[in-house]
């Protein structure tokens, strides 16, 4: 069993550096999609099964929180699992995000443990492999 | 007492965080960016309780120093808008950063997307003269990083 995640960032390096830390953490990822902006990662979104969404919040085109809101007033994906992997600190941001679904927060840089307790949080832990 | 300016710190965490090993803070005279090679600047502004920016400003083998070191793979090996993309985020991670050390989580700010521009020497000139910039020296790499704050009109 392997999970199917969206990491939406416009930085290429950190979607690379995320994807290497799913590996430390020893996530198994099944496809691992990518998108650049909010936009674009509500077009993944309609392209296949996608079990949790990596989200950064300052980005072009469409920042994360944007994202969050286009996600929530959507049937299909209204109950996806989004995680927020960014720098932003302020308390009412974070609580404006919570009240608005996101299941769990991590500030960058993000380490192999805080991916592994996030995977925990948002699905129940790492699938067992028969 | 802890008396250190929360730029300097969060600059400090953010260059070793980001696999820099030797990181020294200097004096703009010893920060020697070599005037024969391009200067780049990353940056990142914000708007709320007041408008300001933050920059850093390095040359091209510290890009690459970077990005080698989050990507763990060689210099040769990354294109140059990877080693732009990676110093883009450092401007981001830094102002994020930055902005909780300094103003704690109650206030928040609109935060731009990091923008990395190649900029002319006459640039680093005017870094001094802005309240808040530090000099250092990463691995035998020169950067500049500052914060300023824009008057209201």
């Amino acid at each position: 069993m392997s999970y199917n995640v969206l990491l939406v960032d416009d930085s290429s390096v950190v979607r690379k550096v995320l994807k290497k830390t799913f590996a430390l953490a020893g996530v198994p990822i099944g496809k691992l999609v990518e998108a650049e902006n909010g936009r674009v990662g509500l077009d993944r979104l309609g392209e296949g099964w996608i079990d949790v969404v990596f989200l950064d919040i300052n980005m072009p085109v469409m920042n994360g929180i944007e994202f969050v809101r286009a996600v929530r007033a959507s049937e299909e994906h209204r109950h996806l699992p989004i995680v927020i992997v960014s720098t932003e600190g302020a308390q009412d941001r974070i609580d404006e995000l919570r009240a608005a679904g996101v299941k769990h927060y991590l500030r960058k840089p993000v380490t192999p443990e805080q991916l592994a307790e996030a995977i925990q949080e948002v699905l129940g832990g790492l699938p067992s492999h028969e | 007492m802890n008396n250190e300016h929360p730029l300097k710190k969060t600059a400090l965490k953010v260059l070793e965080d980001w696999g820099m090993m030797l990181v020294d803070e200097v004096s703009k005279s010893e920060a020697q960016f070599d005037q024969s090679l391009p200067l780049y600047m990353s940056w990142v502004e914000m708007k709320g309780a007041f408008e300001g920016a933050v920059s850093i400003i390095s040359q091209e083998q510290f890009l690459k120093t970077l990005a080698g070191n989050l990507l763990g793979a060689s210099e040769e090996s990354l294109s140059d808008e990877d080693a732009k993309d990676a110093f883009r985020e450092m401007g981001n991670v830094l102002a994020g950063n930055f902005l909780t050390e300094a103003y704690g989580t109650d206030l928040s700010f609109d935060v731009t997307p990091p923008q990395v521009n190649e900029i002319p020497f006459s640039e680093l000139a005017t870094l001094g003269s802005r309240p808040v910039s530090f000099y250092f020296v990463a691995d035998e790499l020169p950067v500049a990083i500052s914060f300023s704050i824009r008057e209201r009109a």
